[in-house]
């Protein structure tokens, strides 16, 4: 039996949720502090990803890291580094895709963050830094937690964009459900059920600990 | 200590305009909900940009819109305490404390807390807090950023009744070592009187009157300082001939005073007997209204009123006296509005 699938979806949620967790946070907090022409012009940019069609995320990004066109091409050139066709490439197209949810979320929870506890951090002289770390993210716990999750599950399910830009290359950036529409194809329907049941399984555990973990986080 | 503040702001229909210049320690805002009062103090401690003007504190510029000046918050030194005291439920009370200190502070959160005697719960979170302690770790908190300026927005309206009057005076004992200038925001009579020495009116975003805080109160100098000073009876006025006729009530007073647009009367400016010259006052048509400790009688004061004016009678007064059919009252009690 190949593990490899899950292997491979497991780290690229791991990496993904993890690049999110920190870029969603500190955009998510820019955005906030923004007045709102750029607020309404950033939001719109940075959920794009999640509403368009993900095959055509992977168009895009396709044509961007080509490594026959100038940024892929530079890329490899210089630093060896080569995001089509490779893990590389299940992380970026994952990391467009799922990175929405993760700021959206952090986003709306810093938006219920009661301002005042803000404005008092800064009249205590509390550097902007120092309010963030110390007052926002544990105040907006609830939806860190939730947005973490749910950019984890996104970006282990991903298909479209993925396929596009890291191709199903078993063992190397075929996930679960690539791996699923490559048996699907091959008419082994019990391969595939397999599957689905294993994604199935680990999106239901996650979201039950997800569930768990906030109602201790509240009673607290 | 001083305070010097120019400014302006707009907020589509609502335009602030501040301008204020004085010494006092002990300044008191006082105006209806939505008339400015927050917003002033929150140009004052940089939460909110000014359009234009300046802020000074001690001949320190914090904001000056010509020179492109605007201190961030975090070096104004101002002290605010909001409404909902604003504490971080994710940390104990030291660790509030301790969010409050300064890189090179002299002072630790140690000494605070013994200050305040909040050593006994350093470690408890708010949410195990009672009221007061709230209100002691706010305060300590403030104190502990070593504040040239502490700003008390509304600081007791959230409580309740009962333990108002004890918050209100531990706050102004706390309050009594602290030397630099203190600026409390209400709409209560009683809180701006006692933590004001100086009082600045304002209504709908703009200073109407700037005074003593007693001052203001004995004998407000305008209409909106009447009514927001708790001044019962309000009423148009004409002068003619050496007298002040009051239309709405139908009374006549004798008084030189020529700039006169409104007379005003406290409800509980008034006698149950003549004594030498006062002026007499029927109580015709009177409606009564229950209050805690007695009532409010609103009646009309002449034949020729189109008007009612208020008494108010405590429950003893009421026994000794019920519900008087003619009261008086000295004349110089109307106080005199431009």
């Amino acid at each position: 039996m190949d593990w490899s699938p899950l292997i491979i979806a497991l780290k690229t949620g791991a990496a993904v949720t993890f690049l999110s967790f920190f870029i969603g946070i500190w955009t998510a907090w820019k955005v906030y502090g923004a007045d709102n022409k750029i607020k309404c012009f950033t939001d719109s940019l940075l959920t794009l990803p999640m509403v368009i069609p993900p095959t055509a995320a992977g168009f895009i990004l396709l044509l961007v890291f080509s490594t026959r066109r100038p940024i892929g091409g530079f890329l490899l050139d210089n630093f060896g580094i080569r995001v089509v066709q490779s893990w590389l490439g299940c992380v970026v197209a994952a990391f467009v895709i799922a990175f929405p949810l993760m700021y959206r979320n952090a986003r709306a929870a810093f938006e219920q963050v009661d301002k005042d506890i803000i404005y008092a951090a800064r009249t205590l002289g509390m550097s902007e830094g120092s309010i963030l770390r110390r007052v926002v993210i544990p105040a907006s716990a609830h939806g860190l937690i939730s947005g973490s999750v749910l950019t984890f599950a996104r970006a282990m399910g991903e298909y479209g964009a993925t396929s596009m830009l890291a191709g199903n290359i078993s063992g190397k950036t075929a996930t679960i459900s690539q791996k699923i529409a490559m048996v699907v194809q091959d008419g082994n329907y019990a391969m595939a059920g397999f599957w689905v049941i294993v994604v199935i399984s680990i999106a239901f555990i996650v979201i039950t600990v997800m569930n768990i973990a906030l109602s201790k986080l509240i009673r607290r | 200590m001083s305070l010097e503040i120019k400014i302006k702001k707009n907020y589509g229909e609502f335009k602030l305009n501040i301008e204020y210049k004085g010494e006092s320690r002990r300044i008191g805002i006082l105006g209806a909900s939505g008339s400015g009062k927050s917003l002033t103090l929150k140009t004052i401690s940089g939460i909110e940009r000014p359009d234009e003007g300046f802020v000074k504190i001690d001949g320190r510029v914090l904001f000056d819109s010509n020179n492109n000046v605007n201190i961030t918050p975090q070096k104004r030194k101002t002290g605010y305490m909001f409404q909902s005291l604003a504490l971080f439920d994710n940390m104990s009370v030291e660790q509030n404390i301790k969010a409050g200190i300064g890189r090179n502070a002299d002072i630790t959160a140690q000494e605070i807390m013994e200050r305040f005697g909040l050593s006994n719960i350093a470690g408890r979170r708010p949410h195990e807090l009672s009221q007061g302690q709230k209100q002691r770790t706010a305060l300590a908190r403030i104190l502990a950023s070593e504040p040239s300026v502490i700003l008390l927005d509304e600081p007791f309206s959230s409580l309740d009744f009962h333990i108002r009057d004890e918050m209100q005076e531990s706050l102004i004992s706390m309050l009594e070592n602290f030397d630099g200038t203190v600026i409390t925001v209400s709409h209560s009579l009683e809180e701006i009187y006692a933590l004001s020495d100086e009082l600045i009116v304002i209504d709908n975003g703009n200073v109407c009157a700037v005074g003593i805080t007693e001052d203001i109160f004995n004998s407000p100098p305008d209409s909106i300082s009447a009514v927001l000073t708790g001044c019962e009876n309000i009423a148009h006025a004409e002068y003619m001939d050496g007298k002040i006729y009051i239309p709405d009530w139908g009374i006549e007073l004798s008084s030189p005073n020529k700039d006169v647009s409104h007379v005003a009367l406290r409800a509980r400016s008034f006698y149950y007997d003549e004594r030498g010259g006062m002026l007499c006052l029927f109580v015709k048509e009177p409606n009564i209204k229950k209050t805690p400790f007695g009532c409010t009688v609103y009646f009309k004061p002449s034949e020729k009123a189109s008007e009612k004016m208020c008494i108010k009678i405590s429950s003893s007064e009421m026994r000794y006296n019920g519900i008087p059919d003619r009261i008086y009252v000295d004349e110089r009690d109307f106080i005199m509005l431009k």
